[in-house]
């Protein structure tokens, strides 16, 4: 049994940049020969600032777009084979950044059914799957209600449900918190660490809040179309210098352990979340 | 001023008049509509309003929030009634100034005024009892047929229904954008009518771009979502009509059988001066 969710080899994707009078001017090579690969029930994280290429990245996943160079595997099926395009699209479910524009129906028990129904699965079957959607992501209360009347956090949660129910194996969220609340964001990421550690479902976070990355498994970051890095977060994050020069931050605590460090304070590099940093922080009181 | 307009609202109290398939709601308003052209007597329009404040009643809908939807037709009632009464022309009643008041014109205003006010309560009760995605979901089945003729009844039915899901987004967009275009100065509430029309350019343009940005990515979504139209798609809610709904048909049958025969009976006033003569 084949263990890769994802798998991409060399792949190579741009845009058509035209100029006023719609000439072609050039190409936008938005990714560059990514190879990369991510295992079932792994949570990586994609990190990248805006324009690198990240979210393109994404839209390969879910077969949204088709590379141009190189191959890319879903769940082992090449994603430019066109008659399998909708069990890539069901085995690896999308959510967008704003929650708004991915709700289709007016209720929001009928949003979820909407993938299962388009998948043609049979009515008391789909009846079960939003039931337990709703469910995992905490919702079951709100199944009768109107989608504009709830919180941000709630219409993402909702949106996550849309996926789940189609049984998806790996999830592709697309800065799913860009446009939350720090209540919303953190429903999101709860929810998200529920479906990993007891769903055991794949998740591909595109993400540029560090503090999120810092929750994944392992975190890829792009940079102009490229894959530059790639590791554990505390791997990722205690290469401080190198994240600085590709324009991206790294976790606070990271940042004030790493200024400690340059200012003599012998503490360790890779240190991610306020506990840690407690930790640390004891043992050098109690060393001294 | 939106919330006047009760047409296209729903008031959930879970009566037996919402539990009815949707279907039905919108076959019986289509049918009481048509036949309330067909009415010509007194009989016939007591019959309607017994038939429509019994429906009222079972529907449990407050009557006060029924008549409110009547507010917002309120003026072109008025003038509907008083043209009617000014010129039907017949035995004389009343000539004041250049205006004649005919018997005929009264009896013709008051039919079209009642006419009017039972075809509005009506159609109101539909939406009042009936969700926008019921109602939709009926107006799919019902239009079933027409798609050998190649009507993409399918397509209307889901472009109704994201039209509803948005229309409370947009408003609140427009609200967004008009808050912030006057909070750099602009003025929509002065001036004439071309100077306020002419103010509303500048919130349209950002409308119709952001529309246009959210349609691209509702598209997005529907096709990440496997949406590829009506093909080998199942619903989780199929209509099936229940007891209830046969009953139903039968009573607005039997509605129907009557309304239809007070045609034909004698004009009771009628009866009345020639039994007094």
């Amino acid at each position: 049994m084949n263990n890769t969710m994802v798998r991409s080899e060399g792949l190579s994707f741009s845009y058509p940049v035209y100029d006023d009078e719609g000439n072609k001017q050039g190409v936008n090579q938005v990714l560059k020969n990514v190879t990369l690969s991510v295992q079932k029930g792994e949570w990586v994280a994609i990190l990248g600032h805006n324009g690198s290429g990240k979210s393109t990245f994404a839209r390969h996943v879910n077969a949204l777009l088709f590379p141009e160079e190189g191959t890319l595997w879903v769940n082992g099926i090449d994603t430019r084979s066109e008659e399998q395009i909708w069990e890539i699209r069901s085995s690896a479910g999308m959510i967008f950044q704003n929650p708004d524009n991915q709700i289709i129906a007016s209720i929001v028990e009928e949003d979820v059914a909407f993938g299962p129904e388009n998948l043609g699965v049979e009515p008391s079957e789909i009846r079960s799957r939003v039931d337990a959607a709703l469910s995992t992501v905490n919702m079951r209360k709100y199944a009768d209600r109107d989608p504009n009347r709830l919180s941000g956090g709630q219409k993402q949660r909702v949106a996550i449900a849309g996926v789940l129910a189609m049984k998806p194996a790996c999830i592709i969220l697309d800065e799913p918190t860009a446009m939350l609340d720090p209540s919303g964001r953190r429903e999101v990421m709860d929810t998200l660490e529920r479906l990993n550690h007891d769903e055991h479902i794949t998740i591909l976070h595109i993400t540029h809040y560090m503090e999120e990355a810092a929750r994944a498994d392992r975190v890829i970051v792009i940079d102009h179309g490229e894959a530059v890095l790639e590791g554990t977060p505390k791997e990722v994050f205690a290469q401080v210098d190198r994240m600085k020069a590709l324009g991206l931050d790294v976790p606070q605590m990271t940042e004030l352990a790493y200024d400690l460090r340059k200012s003599g304070i012998d503490i360790p590099a890779d240190i991610t979340t306020v506990e840690e940093m407690v930790e640390a922080l004891c043992r050098l009181k109690s060393k001294t | 001023m939106l919330r006047d307009i009760t047409i296209g609202q729903y008031y959930p109290s879970g009566s037996i008049i919402h539990k009815l398939d949707p279907r039905v709601k919108i076959v019986s308003t289509l049918v009481f509509i048509v036949l309330l052209f067909l009415v010509k007597t007194f009989i016939g329009f007591a019959l309607a309003i017994l038939f429509l404040g019994s429906v009222v009643r079972l529907s449990k809908v407050p009557l006060k929030f029924i008549l409110r939807g009547l507010k917002a037709i309120m003026f072109l009632l008025m003038f509907t009634v008083i043209l009617n009464m000014l010129m039907t022309k017949g035995e004389v009643w009343l000539r004041l100034w250049i205006f004649t008041i005919t018997k005929q014109g009264v009896y013709q205003a008051l039919f079209i005024g009642l006419r009017l006010v039972l075809l509005i309560i009506g159609s109101s009760l539909m939406t009042l009892t009936t969700t926008p995605i019921e109602l939709t979901d009926g107006i799919e089945r019902l239009m079933r047929p027409l798609k050998k003729l190649h009507v993409p009844v399918h397509d209307i039915a889901m472009m109704m229904s994201i039209a509803l899901r948005f229309i409370p987004i947009l408003l609140e967009e427009t609200d967004k954008i008009m808050k912030a275009q006057m909070a750099r100065g602009a003025d929509f509430e002065s001036g004439r009518l071309i100077q306020r029309a002419k103010a509303m350019i500048p919130i349209l343009v950002p409308l119709f771009l952001s529309a246009f940005r959210r349609a691209g990515e509702l598209a997005t979504a529907m096709e990440a979502r496997c949406y590829r139209g009506d093909s080998g798609r199942t619903r989780m809610k199929e209509l099936k009509y229940k007891k209830r709904d046969y009953i139903a048909y039968l009573v607005l049958i039997l509605f129907a059988a009557l309304l239809i025969a007070t045609r034909h009976l004698p004009d009771i006033p009628a009866i009345i001066r020639s039994l007094m003569s």
